[in-house]
């Protein structure tokens, strides 16, 4: 019985050994196969996209720095141009308060415009809500001044066509009172000039926005221009300067509110 | 005349077994050689890939070095786009009142005078005045608002937008009508868009 089993054993391994040996070819096969799959085709396919999107990526930031590079070059050809439009940009809204040169300018302004002035004040005060959210300071300009409807509406006109921004806050006019003053109204103002100090870094990565060398930049530039540019100098004379607080602006304009205003019906 | 399968059945089992050892080398094999071609040409994909974004870094770094060296120049560029941008929202946004005066100067009848004037908030105005009747105050409420307005300015025929009278007095010595007005207004014609 032992006997008869151990030839079975023997007979069923060389016929496994035969098997394998005439499968040789496709066993191989098979094997190399599996170690291609594991070790090349399942890696590549889920790192392909990712290179993929690393070159688009690359790609992107070095057309953007090439771009910016043949921006910058452009700039560089028409420095002058650059400096002249950040000296006329600067002009427009100034670094500092410059509080003399303001209240100058506005002085100017009003008396070039017909208007006789009566009281020029400022304040640098505390910001107000509204004036934080702005992305820029102001200096707050309190004006009173005598004139005619005519004469004030020449003011607002030259104020918005002067070169250093000024704002309308506000303001409020009543006629004068006594024979003399007939036809003229007493004028108060509340005006905002907004300055803004600008120091960019230089951004190696980042784009550049301006391109001097762009019609509507271009046709922006000669825009400002053609403001009127107030040169303010030493030899300018220079309005008697007096400080007020945000306060006592807001409450130079509602003091003269009318008082006998009915509500509506 | 029936055939005779003269072939020992030995001879036949050796048959179908080299049958089925050649279809199963040559499966195998053309298997293989796909897998080696598909693999040989993810590999060439991702080598190629990686060159190529060896390239890209090389660019980079030399484009970096250009950019860097004219940092003057940006940030003169910067400072002068932050500036501008600035200068151009402000314009765009700032309401000219002096298009307000004008606009309502015309409005006016010549029976109405005005005694103030005052700008108030939410784009409205508050006006007092005298009229030398009823009348001439219904005319000047009626011009006001109307978008029709003979010699009305381009683009602010439609500036005042509401009008409301607040108090009417006549005034018994003169005979003169005293009025307090509130006048609604239109902001953004008053912007400058170009």
């Amino acid at each position: 019985m032992n006997l008869n089993t151990n030839i079975n054993t023997n007979i069923d391994t060389q016929k496994l050994k035969n098997t394998l040996l005439n499968f040789l070819v496709p066993i191989i096969a098979l094997v190399l196969m599996l170690v291609l799959v594991l070790t090349v085709l399942v890696p590549a396919i889920s790192g392909i996209p990712r290179l993929q999107d690393q070159l688009g990526t690359k790609s992107r930031l070095e057309t953007q720095l090439r771009d910016k590079l043949s921006a910058l070059n452009k700039l560089v050809d028409f420095q002058t141009i650059v400096d002249a439009d950040e000296e006329v940009v600067s002009r427009i809204l100034a670094s500092e308060a410059k509080v003399p040169e303001l209240l100058t300018q506005v002085d100017l302004i009003a008396r070039e415009s017909g208007l006789n002035v009566d009281r020029l004040s400022y304040s640098l005060g505390e910001a107000t809500e509204e004036e934080v959210a702005l992305p820029y300071s102001v200096v707050n300009v309190s004006l009173g001044a005598t004139g005619s409807y005519d004469q004030i509406t020449g003011f607002l006109a030259n104020l918005e066509n002067a070169a250093r921004l000024i704002n309308v806050s506000t303001f409020r006019f009543a006629t004068e009172s006594g024979e003399e003053s007939a036809g003229l109204f007493s004028i108060t103002l509340v005006l905002q000039s907004p300055y803004l100090q600008v120091e960019s870094n230089a951004v190696t990565d980042d784009p550049i926005n301006v391109d001097v060398g762009d019609p509507d930049f271009e046709a922006f530039i000669n825009k400002l221009n053609s403001l009127r540019f107030y040169d303010i100098t030493a030899d300018t004379q220079f309005v008697e300067l007096e400080e007020s607080t945000p306060e006592e602006i807001e409450e130079s304009v509602e003091e003269e509110q009318p008082t006998d205003e009915t509500p509506a019906q | 005349m029936a055939d005779i399968n003269l072939i020992p059945q030995v001879e036949k089992q050796e048959q179908a077994k080299e049958r089925a050892v050649k279809s199963s080398t040559i499966v195998s094999l053309l298997l293989f050689l796909i897998v080696a071609g598909a693999s040989g040409y993810v590999f060439y994909t991702t080598t190629s890939l990686n060159k190529e974004i060896q390239d890209r870094d090389n660019n980079i770094a030399s484009l970096r070095g250009d950019v860097e060296g004219m940092s003057t120049i940006e940030i003169s560029a910067r400072n002068l786009g932050q500036k501008s941008d600035t200068v151009a929202s402000i314009l765009k946004t700032r309401p000219n009142y002096s298009l307000l005066l004008t606009e309502f100067k015309k409005r006016i009848p010549s029976t109405i005078l005005i005694d103030s004037f005052t700008l108030g908030r939410d784009n409205t105005v508050s006006v007092s005045g005298t009229g030398s009747d009823y009348i001439s105050i219904a005319r000047f409420l009626r011009d006001l608002p109307d978008p029709a307005f003979p010699g009305a300015g381009q683009g602010l025929e439609s500036v005042f937008t509401e009008v409301s009278l607040n108090s009417v007095n006549l005034d018994a010595q003169d005979d003169n009508a005293d009025f307090f007005i509130v006048i609604t207004f239109d902001e953004n014609l008053l912007m400058k868009a170009d």
